[in-house]
């Protein structure tokens, strides 16, 4: 599908918008992704779950056990104060950098 | 199904992640696992397909252990670089000094968060450096107090105490005739007053108890030269120091508090005061400010009376003098012009004042003298004890610094400099420091009070220790120091940690060589401190108990004492006070449970006061010297049987003594006796008592006794003459009575008796002469206690040292040890091997101590008592007793070097 690079490259802006609503745990994640891909976007654990606690470490997210009635034991992530702000700018690079490579490859590649 | 916490923390190796870390990490996983297989199975997939797919779904639980881990290290220490990633990704910019004060912050939290991860070892370390500098600060308080707090009076600096000297010896009573003398002659001082130190009592007569109030003699401009104004009234004024007796009295504020009901109208008050063999109706003409004192406390203040019949003996040494120096004179001026007075007045007066000199010292230097010593000794120790606590702390820390080799490794491989390392790792001892100096602090508040009960500075009118500007300047220098000698060590060798040999050495913490000598260094410091302090309570400690097994000359136990002072009209006749005293003691003497009681003015230890020049008629002291000098007593009959000291040779004085028509007769001590009339029997001969007229008194000696101690029991010459108490009578005497069992309801039945004679009298003072024994050596054993006490701390420290270094060589040794047994070494050999490499720095460490003692019993050499400084006995105690501390905190790491299973230690290599 993807080469490895743009997977990764990729990843910590897919990460920080699907917490954007609200907080989901790590396998929610995983599946959200490959779904709205359309199955086209996956990520396994191994690679989903240290860059979650990467995102942490740096303090843009933030995880929290919950119990829920009936169901286990989960971690919960949701978006910081400073993981939003970084949100922003990102979809805005993001943005930006679609746009430009548009411009430079024109609309029939793009 | 399967359990995936299990499967997981199976496969999942997760090194150096804290317990409760991990837990998360593999619970996490666990449960995307088990997600993975719920979803599979709803699918429809077998469970055992559902099962494979899962447990496959790691491919590589090695990459994702390492990518957790480094994810995990990189999370407890968000580098500073990350979080301006962060603020820069934000779009924020930052000034050099934010950077600075952030990467300060992030150094300490960094370094909270790394004592945090071990609460225990962090708890040890802060309360250890917290007692050290919390009892280092109380003791500099006091220090402080009694080296620099100027004196609650104008201008200290100038006021000077001149003191008498009798043959260069102090003797600090000056006679009012020579005070005056010195006053007048002088042209060095803006005025030079007296004050009689001696703590007299006068009674304040009325209802059905009188009260015992203490009362203080002042020449009429003590208070003026002393610079303290009254704060209700006036002060005294010249006439009132010439009427013969005093008419006016001044009160202090604690009295007019307590005893006059803070009257507003007190200024010009009567105050009826039994003092001396009158009662006297004095005005009130001033309150001095509160906590005054000058010398003893007292209440009541009376003008010294320049023409009073007493006053004009020069014989009497009764009065210490405060001077003011001019501006512009420096104190060897004033001495010198001291000088040329006091020859002046040898010649004049050859009956009184031959070899009596005055010497000036700065009054506080003066006031200090007895308690500087204690004070200087304690904050020695404190200083040393403290040094002791900081290479433990030093030595704690560089053992974990060996344990952080490979994470300082991996940090300087990542592009950390040696210098923000070196900051790292002085930050954790900062912030120990700052723990300890702020818990410190708060110690030395509590600790204060003891302090100051083992130097009391009373005599510089310090009743409370201010922890105020000095001392905490103190304090936060001590932690200062404390942080930067604790931190310094480790971090420099922390920091220097060679990125080869420590990526190389893999998991196994090894110890560098600088590491292995810097340890066993702190350690032999350590023990080194410990030595010196160890020997230095020895030493005190051997003193004390010479000064208590010392004989004092007199049976202590069952013995009470009491002080009665005859005040008032009834006893303005001296025959008066005779026949009340000699009543008086017949009718305790009846008392049930009294074996033998008897009076004497000054009592052995209490009152170090009245020693006479004295000789033997046949060979009276050239001219110009005294010759010997005798403690004069003044007693009743039955005082020596009494107080226990034997009669060695003539007879006990009797009541018939004191008759007119029998010649004067005295009792002398068997030390005097052999001074005055050495190789002879002292009996029968006669001896002369300076009087300080023309001609001596003579008197026969009708006996010896045994010495007493008089002055403390570090005497080491105790002459002593005993008169009977008749032949001049004094109207103050001390009470001495044997019980024949317990003296408390002795002492009830005493005051009974007294009050049914006379109840304007009072019974001052009641206390066993063991209390009195006690007393005198109170401050010496709590002094020695102290020392002790520091002591066993810093051998308590220096023993967790030696155990800790040898812990951990054989903990990061076991390899060696194990190949080491598999070539054949014995268990025992193991144990030699182990126990040399602890032993080294407690032998290196017991010599440098012992050296170190040497100088420090020297300079306590002042302190000690029938022990010389270098006693070899104490010296080799201390030495065995600290070696055999050391084996015992070798053996255990020395038990688990010989029982180290070798597969096991080489299959970890």
């Amino acid at each position: 599908m993807f080469t490895r690079e743009i997977k990764k490259g990729s990843m910590e802006l897919l990460l920080l918008g699907l917490l954007e609503q609200r907080a989901r745990h790590g396998y929610e994640i995983g599946k959200l992704i490959e779904s709205r891909s359309g199955g086209r976007l996956t990520y396994s654990l191994p690679s989903l779950y240290p860059a979650l606690l990467r995102l942490e470490a740096r303090g843009l997210i933030k995880g929290r056990w919950v119990e829920k009635p009936g169901e286990r034991r989960r971690c919960f992530y949701r978006l910081t104060t400073e993981g939003r702000q970084v949100l922003e700018r990102q979809k805005q690079e993001w943005a930006d950098h679609v746009d430009a490579m548009r411009l430079v490859l024109g609309d029939d590649h793009a | 199904m399967r359990d995936w916490q299990l499967f997981v923390r199976t496969h999942l190796r997760l090194a150096g992640v804290k317990p409760g870390r991990e837990a998360r990490l593999v619970s996490e996983v666990a449960a995307q696992l088990d997600d993975l297989y719920r979803d599979a199975i709803l699918r429809g997939v077998t469970d055992e397909e559902a099962d494979r797919l899962a447990c496959q779904h790691v491919a590589d639980w090695t990459q994702l252990a390492a990518d957790l881990t480094g994810v995990d290290r990189a999370a407890r220490v968000p580098p500073i670089e990350q979080r301006l990633e962060a603020a820069i990704d934000r779009g924020a910019r930052f000034s050099p000094v934010w950077i600075a004060f952030a990467s300060a912050r992030q150094d300490l939290c960094h370094a909270a968060r790394a004592l945090s991860r071990r609460p225990a070892a962090a708890a040890v370390l802060v309360v250890t450096l917290a007692l050290g500098i919390g009892a280092s600060t109380a003791i500099f308080s006091a220090l402080h107090a009694a080296l620099f707090h100027p004196l609650p009076y104008a201008e200290p600096e100038r006021l000077v105490m001149a003191r008498a000297t009798i043959q260069g010896q102090i003797n600090p009573w000056v006679s009012a005739p020579d005070f005056f003398d010195y006053r007048d002659s002088s042209s060095v001082f803006t005025a030079l007053s007296a004050y009689m130190p001696a703590e007299a009592r006068a009674t304040v007569p009325g209802g059905y108890s009188a009260q015992s109030v203490p009362v203080m003699e002042v020449s009429w401009d003590l208070f003026r030269t002393l610079g303290v104004k009254a704060v209700r009234g006036r002060g005294f004024s010249r006439a009132e120091g010439e009427r013969g007796i005093p008419d006016t009295a001044m009160v202090s504020y604690g009295y007019w508090q307590r005893a006059l009901g803070g009257a507003g109208d007190v200024i010009g008050r009567t105050l009826r005061l039994n003092y001396g063999p009158r009662t006297q109706a004095l005005t009130i003409v001033g309150v001095m400010p509160e906590g005054f004192r000058i010398g003893e406390a007292a209440d009541v203040w009376l003008p010294m009376q320049t023409n009073s019949a007493p006053n004009q003996v020069r014989m009497a040494h009764e009065w210490l003098l405060v001077g003011r120096l001019k501006p512009d004179v420096t104190l060897p001026q004033a001495q010198k012009q001291m000088d040329t007075i006091a020859r002046r007045l040898q010649e004049t007066y050859p009956d009184t004042n031959r070899e009596e000199a005055l010497l000036l010292t700065g009054l506080q230097e003066a006031l200090a003298e007895g308690d500087r010593p204690s004070v200087l000794i304690l904050m020695a120790a404190v200083a040393v004890l403290l040094l002791t606590a900081c290479a433990d702390a030093a030595g704690l820390l560089l053992s974990r610094g060996v344990a952080r080799q490979t994470e300082m490794a991996i940090r300087s491989a990542l592009g950390a400099t040696r210098a923000s390392l070196v900051r790292q790792l002085l930050a954790e001892s900062v912030l120990v420091a700052l723990a300890a100096g702020g818990l410190g602090v708060l110690l030395a508040f509590w600790l204060r009070d003891l302090v100051l009960r083992i130097v009391p500075l009373d005599s510089l009118g310090v009743t409370t220790l201010p922890l105020g500007g000095p001392a905490l300047a103190f304090a936060v220098g001590a932690t200062g120091v404390t942080s930067v000698i604790v931190g310094l060590v480790p971090a420099w060798l922390g920091a220097r940690a060679s990125l080869a040999t420590d990526l190389k050495s893999g998991t196994r913490t090894s110890e560098t060589r600088g590491h292995g000598l810097a340890r066993q260094g702190l350690v032999a410091l350590q023990v080194a401190m410990s030595v010196i302090l160890l020997v230095a309570a020895a030493l005190l400690g051997r003193s004390l108990m010479q000064l208590k097994s010392v004989d004092p000359g007199f049976r202590s136990a069952n013995l009470l004492t009491a002080r009665l002072e005859l005040t008032g009209d009834a006893y303005k006749e001296p025959s008066a006070s005779v026949r009340f005293f000699t009543e008086f003691v017949g009718e305790v003497r009846a008392l049930r449970g009294v074996a033998s009681a008897s009076v004497i003015n000054y009592l052995p230890l209490i009152d170090p006061f009245s020693n006479v020049p004295v000789w033997d008629v046949e060979h009276p002291p050239v001219e110009g010297r005294w010759g010997t000098v005798g403690f004069r007593r003044r007693v009743l009959s039955g005082y020596f049987k009494t107080m226990g000291i034997p009669l060695l040779a003539g007879r006990d004085l009797t009541d018939n003594d004191a008759a007119a028509d029998r010649p004067p007769v005295a009792v002398v001590s068997q030390s005097l006796g052999r001074q005055l009339f050495p190789g002879a029997s002292p009996v029968g001969k006669r001896l002369a008592i300076a009087t300080g007229g023309p001609t001596p008194i003579v008197v026969e000696v009708v006996g010896v006794v045994g010495d007493a101690m008089m002055v403390s029991l570090a005497d080491s010459d105790t002459p002593a003459l005993y008169v009977p108490y008749q032949a001049t009578s004094r109207a103050g005497m001390r009470l001495v009575v044997r019980t024949t069992g317990n003296p408390a309801p002795v002492a009830a039945a005493i005051r009974a008796a007294l009050a049914r004679r006379d109840r304007s009298l009072v019974l001052a003072e009641i206390q066993t002469m063991e209390t009195i024994l006690a007393d005198s050596l109170e401050g010496f054993s709590l002094r020695t206690a102290a020392i002790a006490l520091f002591g066993g701390a810093a051998l308590l420290l220096a023993m967790l040292g030696v155990y800790g270094v040898l812990a951990f060589m054989v903990n990061a040794r076991r390899g060696d040890i194990g190949l080491r047994m598999v070539v054949g070494a014995s268990r025992a050999q193991v144990l030699r091997w182990v126990m040399a490499r602890g032993m080294v720095p407690v032998a290196v460490g017991l010599v440098v101590g012992l050296a170190g003692a040497v100088g420090a019993g020297r300079w306590l050499r002042g302190e000690l008592f029938n022990v010389p400084p270098t006693d070899g006995v104490t010296f080799a105690v201390v030495a065995v007793c600290l070696v055999a501390a050391a084996v015992a905190a070798c053996l255990l790491p020395a038990w688990r070097a010989m029982h180290v299973d070798p597969v096991v230690a080489l299959r970890a290599e």
